[in-house]
């Protein structure tokens, strides 16, 4: 589905990627892990379109269309979909309106029919109720004032909404407590299907052993410099980054 | 006003009035205000516009925008909100021609 050929990506002059490849197939999920400042945001955020963000050489694929060669709302309307590590809030923006607008444009980019605004309520009020969030939130300010917990929800709340097909989490465990951990991760395997691909970018083994990843990439100073499966993040946890062959 | 949190043994009836009481004001400004009709068996909350609000451009926006949302977020237990009015537009254009509009 995703497909990342030799990625050169660089911010502010600095080289960040160095040549990265690998593929994510419908129906896996993939963690992606690395040290920091290994490159792992600057990926999530080229892929999603971040203008900071500037690909110098090789090519990112989307159901075989250029990735790079779209605009954001462009990937999003293709199925992509980022959840931020630092989501930014948006006074003045309800959590509602901001949801129905995004939902509607997808639809409308689709030539679907708009979910009209009862519909949509029903329909956050259901997800809401599933990430255990008080409905009243959705008439507040995105993100504003929220806690870290309350803003990874917000992110997850997005992505059941909208239903991508290609999922990029970055650092989605960082700053939740054990039981939010537990909710986002219901969140993530509930869209776990075989015509969706999901990426979780993470340091933890912690959140892997609530989403069971199929494979897992290492991300150390702009490549990859090892793959393998879901014992790889056990060995990781115990061995650390220091071992790269 | 978190109207389902702070009120949690008001009856469906009563939380919606609270609600509606909280917007009131500001239809008011407009000249107009709204009741409610009734709510039915399967939840769907049945408005009327009144006053100004009749005929305006922008009742359904309110409605579907502003009331439906409000409500819906508010109380958990609505599944619509729907306005009622079946009364002739108020704002029709004045029978006697306007003095620009003599041709």
């Amino acid at each position: 589905m995703l497909v990342v050929t030799n990625l050169h990506a660089k911010s502010q002059e600095a080289d960040i990627l160095k040549g990265v490849s690998f593929s994510l197939k419908a129906g896996t999920v993939t963690a992606l892990m690395g040290p920091n400042g290994s490159g792992k945001s600057t990926l999530a955020n080229l892929l999603a379109g971040h203008p900071a963000y500037v690909a110098t050489s090789g090519t990112v694929s989307l159901d075989k269309k250029d990735l790079l060669e779209m605009k954001p709302e462009e990937r999003a309307q293709a199925g992509l979909f980022l959840a931020f590590q630092y989501p930014a809030s948006l006074p003045g923006v309800s959590v509602s309106h901001f949801i129905r607008q995004a939902l509607n444009a997808q639809e409308k980019s689709r030539g679907e029919e708009i979910t009209g605004v009862a519909p949509f309520i029903r329909l956050l009020r259901t997800h809401m109720k599933t990430l255990d969030i008080p409905t009243s939130f959705a008439e507040r300010s995105l993100n504003d004032g929220f806690s870290g917990g309350e803003k990874k929800r917000m992110e997850m709340l997005q992505m059941l909404v909208l239903q991508p097909k290609c999922i990029i989490l970055d650092e989605i465990d960082s700053g939740l407590d054990i039981d939010a951990i537990k909710v986002v991760a219901a969140a993530v395997n509930s869209l776990r299907t075989k015509e969706r691909a999901i990426l979780v970018i993470t340091h933890y083994q912690r959140l892997l052993e609530h989403i069971k990843p199929d494979n897992i990439l290492v991300l150390q100073d702009g490549q990859i410099t090892r793959t393998g499966g879901p014992e790889l993040a056990t060995d990781l946890e115990r061995e650390g980054y220091g071992r790269t062959s | 006003m978190l109207v389902s949190l702070y009120m949690p043994t008001l009856t469906l009836e009563q939380k919606i009035q609270e609600t509606i009481a909280e917007v009131q004001p500001m239809l008011g400004l407009h000249g107009g205000s709204i009741e409610v009709v009734r709510i039915t068996p399967d939840r769907v909350v049945e408005l009327r516009f009144k006053g100004t609000c009749i005929g305006c451009a922008a009742a359904n926006y309110t409605l579907e925008y502003g009331l439906k949302e409000m409500l819906m977020i508010k109380i958990d237990e609505i599944e619509d909100v729907i306005a009622v009015n079946d009364e002739p537009v108020t704002h029709e254009a004045p029978a006697i021609p306007l003095p620009y509009q003599t041709a």
